[in-house]
């Protein structure tokens, strides 16, 4: 799944384990969302959106129109 | 959602302090396998004499105390791993969890390799019997707080941690379906020697950490 989470985290001038910090999960977990590596849960994805106060679906893309 | 507060940032110190804290946890490092292999020592002899008299007490209890002593001293001093990065109270005490399970992994190995000190058989890498007082420490430490640290941390992992484990345990038990059964088979037919459950063992784990690892790599 494509995300736009490395954009959003350099606009907010954070570094991976800030994001991390922010979120509750380890910096490898940040690197893996980004690189597409980790799909995150629903919950996860919730947290993201909320932190970034954005629609999961303008951070995340699937694929389907 | 975390709390930002809560987010531990790290002090930067200097390089004579940082020389200086280093070869004080070696010291204390030394000092606590000292204390260790003495109360190993004091027990051993106490299980073979059949009791326990008070000045055998009071020795053990002095040992464990500087051992226990040296090990809060280690961990007040432990260098800061983050890199001057933060890091969230969740995923500090899931590394809290591996670095504990890790140390009982080491305890348990020089409980082994003093004991093979002490009365000449045993040792960790080793089939040779081994006194009783050793034997039931490290099986009372593999079953009661190994147990307890795996459920803290996975109670504390996230879920992309808990899911690298998962996939690593997984391959494990892959590589235990096909290794237990090949060996069987080749030592019937004479090409192996019996199944040694140790060597099975090292294998399975060492595949579940290292596909571990891997899934988790940058």
């Amino acid at each position: 799944m494509n995300n736009r989470l490395k954009v959003l985290r350099a606009m907010n001038d954070w570094s991976q384990a800030e994001l991390a910090a922010r979120l509750d999960v380890s910096r490898q977990a940040v690197n893996a969302i980004e690189t597409g590596k980790h799909d995150p849960s629903l919950p996860l994805a919730f947290r993201i959106s909320r932190l970034f106060n954005l629609p999961i679906e303008e951070i995340f893309d699937d694929g389907h129109e | 959602m975390t709390d930002t507060n809560d987010i531990d940032m790290p002090a930067a110190g200097g390089f004579l302090a940082k020389i200086g804290r280093v070869l004080l946890l070696i010291l204390l490092g030394i000092a606590a396998i000292f204390a260790l292999g003495f109360v190993v020592g004091v027990s051993g002899a106490a299980i073979e004499h059949g009791h326990l008299s008070m000045k055998a007490a009071g020795l053990l209890a002095g040992g464990l105390a500087a051992c226990a002593l040296c090990a809060y001293l280690v961990y007040r001093l432990r260098p800061d791993m983050r890199f001057g990065e933060p890091m969230s109270p969740k995923t500090k005490r899931a590394n809290w969890a591996l670095i504990a399970s890790g140390v009982l992994g080491g305890v348990i190995g020089l409980v082994l390799a003093l004991t093979e000190l002490q009365t000449g058989e045993g040792g960790v890498f080793s089939n040779g019997p081994i006194p009783l007082g050793p034997a039931m420490f490290v099986v009372g430490a593999y079953v009661l707080l190994l147990p307890l640290l795996a459920y803290h941390w996975f109670r504390n992992a996230d879920e992309f941690e808990r899911a690298a484990s998962g996939k690593g345990a997984v391959a494990a038990i892959y590589a235990y379906g096909f290794i237990a059964p090949t060996w069987w088979i080749l030592t019937r037919a004479g090409l192996l020697p019996p199944q040694d459950p140790m060597i099975v063992y090292l294998i399975v784990i060492s595949v579940w950490g290292v596909v571990w690892q891997i899934r988790r790599a940058d």
